[in-house]
């Protein structure tokens, strides 16, 4: 079959970024992170299955700057998957679709976000005396 | 499925709404993919917040208290929870994004079927590790 080059319909960056679809397309962004967080999430248990010595080693990669870096980036993309996920299932049940609403349910999300990263952090540094 | 039954109950018809409804659907199996991804996400956000806050009380801060902690049956029941959740919600979540962004045919099915080993066989090496460590190892 021949293909020539048609002219294509208007796609998602001819659109000015709302809070409705920036937050939708998160969702999906921090999903991913969440699939790369799984990794590791499978060698931190790994490493201690295989003992006390693959565990070290597993603690010392994950506090290096890079491993606080991954740490960090799945700590936010947690927060931010679960906050718009509990906004998605209440959704589902049939509440919240007026768009003041949904508004309001993403600046929540994105609040909640920060909220919850900041806290978490604020413990964990504390608890490893870095703060 | 047939024109006659994507246009709805037909007056007259004796089948109740659900029995309509279900089978419906691109892939003739209605809403069950659907309700499989807010199911897990219902036990994932428990389990989740759950989990950080064990983290946060240092449970995972050397092996010995890691170990320790998971010798604890809720705690080992919960963890095996938490990676079967977690891998069942990316099995249905990752395969919806592979769906939708990749349009070649064999990278498509290729990447399902990848994902799908991954998923088994990642998922079986975290459920066996959290058990073999709280039996102690």
């Amino acid at each position: 079959m021949a293909t020539r080059k048609r002219p294509l319909s208007p796609h998602l960056s001819v659109y000015k970024g709302q809070i409705s679809s920036v937050v939708s397309v998160m969702q999906r962004i921090t999903g991913g992170g969440l699939a790369v967080g799984l990794g590791f999430f499978v060698y931190w248990l790994g490493a201690a299955a295989y003992g006390p010595d693959a565990y070290a080693t597993a603690q010392w990669f994950l506090t290096t700057w890079f491993g606080y870096l991954c740490l960090f980036g799945f700590s936010v993309s947690m927060y931010f998957h679960l906050c718009n996920g509990i906004r998605h299932l209440v959704w589902d049940i049939g509440w919240g679709f007026e768009i003041h609403q949904v508004t309001a349910g993403g600046i929540a999300v994105l609040a909640g976000t920060v909220i919850l990263t900041a806290i978490t952090w604020a413990v964990a540094l504390a608890e490893l005396g870095v703060l | 499925m047939t024109l006659r039954s994507a246009l709805g109950p037909q007056p007259g018809s004796r089948r109740s709404s659900l029995g309509h409804a279900r089978g419906l659907g691109s892939t003739g199996r209605g809403t069950e993919h659907w309700y499989w991804e807010r199911l897990t996400a219902l036990a994932l956000v428990p389990l989740t917040i759950w989990f950080i806050v064990q983290l946060l009380s240092g449970v995972a801060a050397d092996y010995d208290t890691m170990a320790g902690w998971l010798t604890v049956p809720g705690n080992m029941v919960l963890m095996v929870l938490l990676a079967f959740f977690y891998f069942w919600h990316a099995w249905i979540a990752v395969g919806v994004v592979i769906e939708d962004y990749v349009h070649h045919d064999a990278t498509k099915i290729g990447g399902m079927i990848a994902l799908k080993f991954a998923c088994i066989l990642f998922g079986a090496f975290s459920v066996v590790s959290i058990v073999l460590i709280g039996l102690g190892g």
